[in-house]
């Protein structure tokens, strides 16, 4: 992605309008809908089932949540809604039809439990953010159990006035209704004293020619005054952080802005935050998101406020809307060059971002632990004792479960109940100092999990801690794990509050450090209660004692492992993704700057001292939350999470270049896995292979494989190490199948990994995989264009070759229907001027 | 939708990490366990009555961690143990790990992938009395 000057760009402009979006997923009874991604000014209209029911509406400006429109009559499960928009004397196409839903459906337990956010709540604030609403509900906010605000047919994100102004101590909670069906209560949260003074606000760039401006470090609630040129525009009420502001007539260069900010009458009004209007020629080009292959949208990942963005596909405008979002008049395909620009009324930016369509460039889909539905409760757990291993062991630990409220040993909430049993998620830590409470430390995880409707169980294994080492002590953990599933079994049967709530056929386990060895074997184990099915393992950093023997096997898995760990250096769980033979898939996340210690609250030290770069700890839970959530939603609950598994999504809001996937699934075609041992000659399909021009051959991709190509190798397997000989050395591996396959719609995916051989190179490097046609001819996609052969993680000496799973879509290849029905081959070409050698395992069709 | 991360800030320990502990005298000998131990020996779940024990005093000890230490009495690797005290290890042999009498020790560490030494000594090992008999747990 670079920035071009547009005067060096012969752009063709076009009339369309890009179609604006409609906020999905719509629900029956909703008395508004939010339109998306139109031109700041723009007059909407709204059909419903083909009848235009709201014409000509002021759009305002799209950011930051888009025009929240109210229907003259509640929406019917079933109809079928679009928007347009008009500007300029220009009529856009409709957006795609959103098709109604019953809320009941996606919702059985009540829509979901609204968040006040932003938090705290302040004394003296005037405005409070309620999220997680379903577009059109009804939202209110309590203070004291007394109503002080209302609205109706709100937005996702829907800010609340309330009267009078919150006073201190008290209790504030949101909730929400459609159709009458009212949602959980939100967390309780208490007025506390804002600062006094407040801080100076501040602006972002402001530019020539803008109708918008945005206003950032606005206390939560506070009442702020904007200023422009020293003459009061008036007092708006915030719900906090940043709030956007219409300004009329648009701004000129060298304007001056000032705003101060207030919470409570009596108090001083904050410094002022001042800024200048910058000339037009300041204006930057938009940030934005990578274009896969196939999309029909780019997505404006920054840009300013109240901006309108133009979209060229080839030199050519093909889309032009409000952000984030700009549907294009046109699908993209790879290798198109798509150029950005920005522009506030008649300013034009004089930057394009300048984009090449990628292969594979995979969208940011939500976050799978953002699913809120359910207040949580919580309890210590006490199971009595058990032996194990010779030894009397308290079984007991935490548990956090969906509730009536929040807090501690609250009711199972009631609706869910009527749904029926629920999964469960055992957790398990490893070996600490046995004075720290190290089953506390994954709370975040088991809130989490409790709030989207599953038990989550932390196994207090502290016993087992600061002493004993050994395959024995993987072993005793396991079984105790074993003991806390055989507790809520009882508990299952007839407590108060777990009695007939936890389904044991759908059961989940994370383990950490020894933890993460142990819940490895734990299914396995005699000590396992009967009616118990494992059918989900997390291993996160596990360490490998020797306790586990043979593939680990009978359930989904999922090993994550921290590139800068500091303790299990190894990096093992590679060894249990290898060797695993799964129910349906594996998965390995390979986290770069991720150390063992700091996914767990209690343990506080970094374990690599320092010695390499470290993320901060919020970044270690966030993805542990978000990939974690993905693996227990999809295997246990049945959501379609697992695209954020295999590369098909990414989790919003997550560092996702630094999480190097692997992903292996039972539904596909092994071309060569190498595991066959029939030589580098012979791919899995029996099929001669060949070579030019590079040397390749089958290496134990291990620490004690006699066979391995170097000491870099930490997994298990048995892979391909390719070593250029010659510019475009190539390996063929043909396609024999019985019958042909049709590669339609499919994808070809790849383990590959830079070989650490004593130094990481400043460069990534990369390769071409081809398909090769009847006629013998090949079409290449490059990795580059499928998210690139990462450099290895720096370690120094103890640097690792980590292979991860690049999928390329058949599609890019531009073969046609016959064509890809006859692929007789597929090559691989390390075309780089400077090729090194690149491991390979795994080739698959999916 | 997602709720902002409330992590409560953390001391980031950067500071160097304690010397690797070294070793300072050991001792073996026949022990007796008051109920069976497990060990997993080539890949199987086996429990002994008996087994040989080496007592290690060190200078220094490991954090608590997901690895451990490992005693290397010439080739032959223990990795099962248990902290005694402070600055005391007592490490497990099952039945059928044997070493060299006279075999150089060295303590390394155990539980990721192959385990290795990392602090020499120059102490060797007695050789158990065999006319002695197992020492009760």
């Amino acid at each position: 992605m670079t920035q071009v000057p547009v005067k060096k760009l012969k752009l063709e402009e076009t009339r369309p309008l890009s179609p604006p979006l409609l906020d999905e997923p719509l629900y029956q009874c909703a008395s508004a809908v939010t339109v998306l991604g139109f031109v700041p000014q723009a007059k909407l209209d709204v059909q419903v089932g083909g009848v235009t029911v709201i014409a000509d509406a002021p759009g305002g400006f799209p950011q930051p949540q888009g025009a929240t429109l109210t229907l003259p009559a509640p929406l019917v499960a079933g109809e079928q809604v679009r928007a347009r928009q008009k500007f300029g004397g220009i009529t856009s196409g409709w957006s795609p039809v959103v098709t109604v839903r019953d809320h009941t459906k996606d919702f059985p337990a009540g829509p979901p439990r609204p968040q006040i956010d932003p938090a705290p709540v302040l004394e003296c604030g005037a405005r409070t953010g309620v999220a997680n609403l379903l577009v059109g509900c009804n939202v209110w906010i309590t203070a004291d159990a007394v109503e002080v605000g209302r609205v109706g047919g709100a937005a996702a994100h829907q800010g609340v006035n309330v009267t009078p102004d919150y006073g201190l101590a008290q209790v504030v909670r949101a909730q929400a209704d459609l159709c009458g069906d009212k949602s959980p209560l939100s967390q309780a949260h208490t007025t506390v004293m804002g600062p006094n003074p407040l801080p100076a606000p501040a602006f972002d760039p402001a530019y020539d020619d803008g109708e918008q401006i945005r206003i950032t470090g606005l206390a939560n609630g506070a009442r702020f005054e904007l200023s422009r040129n020293g003459t009061s525009l008036g007092t708006w009420r915030t719900w906090g952080q940043a709030h956007l502001v219409g300004i009329s007539p648009p701004l000129v260069d060298g304007d001056h802005l000032s705003v101060t900010q207030r919470l409570c009458p009596g108090d001083p009004e904050s410094p002022p935050g001042d800024t200048t209007v910058l000339p037009c020629s300041a204006l930057p080009a938009p940030e934005v998101a990578p274009i896969e292959g196939g999309a029909d949208r780019v997505t404006i990942t920054q840009m300013a406020p109240g901006a309108t963005i133009k979209v060229y596909l080839n030199l050519v405008k093909v889309g032009e809307g409000g952000g984030p979002v700009v549907l294009l008049s046109q699908t993209v395909k790879l290798g198109d060059t798509v150029h950005v620009l920005q522009k506030l009324g008649g300013c034009v930016g004089q930057f394009a971002q300048e984009i090449r369509v990628a292969c594979v460039a995979p969208p940011v889909a939500g976050n799978p632990a953002g699913l809120d539905l359910f207040p949580v409760g919580n309890l210590e757990y006490d199971g009595g004792t058990v032996n194990v291993g010779g030894a009397t062991l308290n079984v007991r630990g935490s548990v956090y479960y969906p509730a009536e409220d929040d807090g501690q040993g609250t009711a199972w909430h009631e609706r869910l109940a009527r749904l029926g049993p629920v999964p469960i998620v055992f957790m398990a830590h490893g070996n600490h100092s046995p004075s720290d409470p190290s089953y506390l430390g994954y709370d975040y995880f088991q809130i989490a999990l409790a709030r989207m409707g599953m038990a989550a169980v932390s196994v207090d294994c502290n016993q087992l801690n600061g002493s004993a080492a050994g395959s024995g002590n993987i072993i005793d953990r396991a079984d105790l794990i074993n003991a806390s599933i055989a507790h809520f079994i009882a508990l299952a049967a007839a407590d108060p509050i777990f009695g007939g709530h936890i389904d044991f056929s759908r059961v989940g386990l994370m383990g950490h450090s020894r933890g993460g060895e142990a819940v490895v074997i734990s299914p396995g184990r005699a000590s396992l209660p009967g009616g118990v099915s494992i059918k989900s393992v997390l291993a996160l950093a596990p360490t490998d004692w020797g306790a586990t023997s043979g593939p680990p096997s009978g359930y989904d898995f999922m090993t994550l492992l921290p590139a800068a760990d500091g303790d299990v250096r190894d990096n093992d769980g590679a060894k249990y993704y290898d060797r695993c033979l799964p129910v349906t898939y594996k998965s390995q996340l390979y986290v770069h700057q991720a150390n063992h210690n700091f996914f767990n609250r209690e343990w506080l030290n970094n374990d690599n001292n320092g010695s390499l770069p470290t993320l901060p700890r919020w970044r270690h839970e966030q993805t542990l939350l978000a990939y974690g959530c993905a693996l227990f939603r999809h295997s246990l609950l049945g959501h379609g999470t697992r695209g954020h598994l295999s590369g098909h999504q990414r989790p919003a809001g997550v560092l996702t270049d630094q999480v190097h996937l692997s992903f292996k699934q039972n539904k596909a075609i092994t071309v060569d896995d190498h595991e066959d041992g029939n030589t580098i000659h012979t791919n899995s399909l029996n099929g001669a292979t060949t070579q030019s021009g590079l040397a390749a051959d089958e290496h134990g991709f291990s620490q004690f494989a006699a066979n391995s190509f170097n000491g870099s190798f930490f997994g298990d397997s048995e892979g391909m190490v390719a070593v250029p000989k010659k510019k475009n050395g190539t390996f063929r591996s043909p396609l024999v199948t019985p019958k042909p396959i049709s590669l339609l719609g499919r994808e070809i995916w790849i383990r590959a990994a830079d070989v650490f051989e004593g130094s990481v190179a400043a460069a990534t490097t990369g390769f071409e995989l081809g398909l090769e046609r009847s006629n013998g001819t090949v079409k290449w996609v490059d990795s580059d264009d499928v998210g690139g052969v990462p450099l290895p993680f720096d370690r120094g000496g103890a640097t690792k070759t980590m292979p991860k799973t690049l999928r390329f879509k058949v599609a890019c290849f531009g073969l046609n229907r016959v064509e890809l029905r006859r692929v007789r081959a597929i090559q691989l070409r390390l075309n780089r001027s400077k090729a090194r050698p690149l491991a390979f395992d795994d080739l698959q069709i999916v | 939708m997602t709720s902002a991360d409330h992590a409560p800030a953390r001391r980031d320990d950067g500071e160097p990490p304690p010397p690797f502990p070294t070793l300072r005298k050991a001792e073996a000998y026949r022990i007796r366990f008051r109920r069976a131990r497990r060990f997993v020996v080539a890949g199987k779940e086996a429990s002994f009555e008996e087994a040989t024990a080496v007592d290690v005093h060190t200078e220094g000890e490991l954090p608590a961690m997901g690895v451990g230490l490992a005693l290397f009495i010439g080739n032959a690797v223990l990795v099962e143990s248990e902290r005694l005290e402070k600055n005391r290890y007592r490490f497990y042999a099952p039945p059928g790990l044997a070493w060299k009498s006279g075999a150089a020790l060295s303590l390394g560490l155990a539980g990721s992938g192959l385990p290795t030494p990392v602090s020499r000594s120059t102490l060797k090992l007695a050789p158990i009395d065999e006319r002695e008999a197992p020492r009760p747990e």
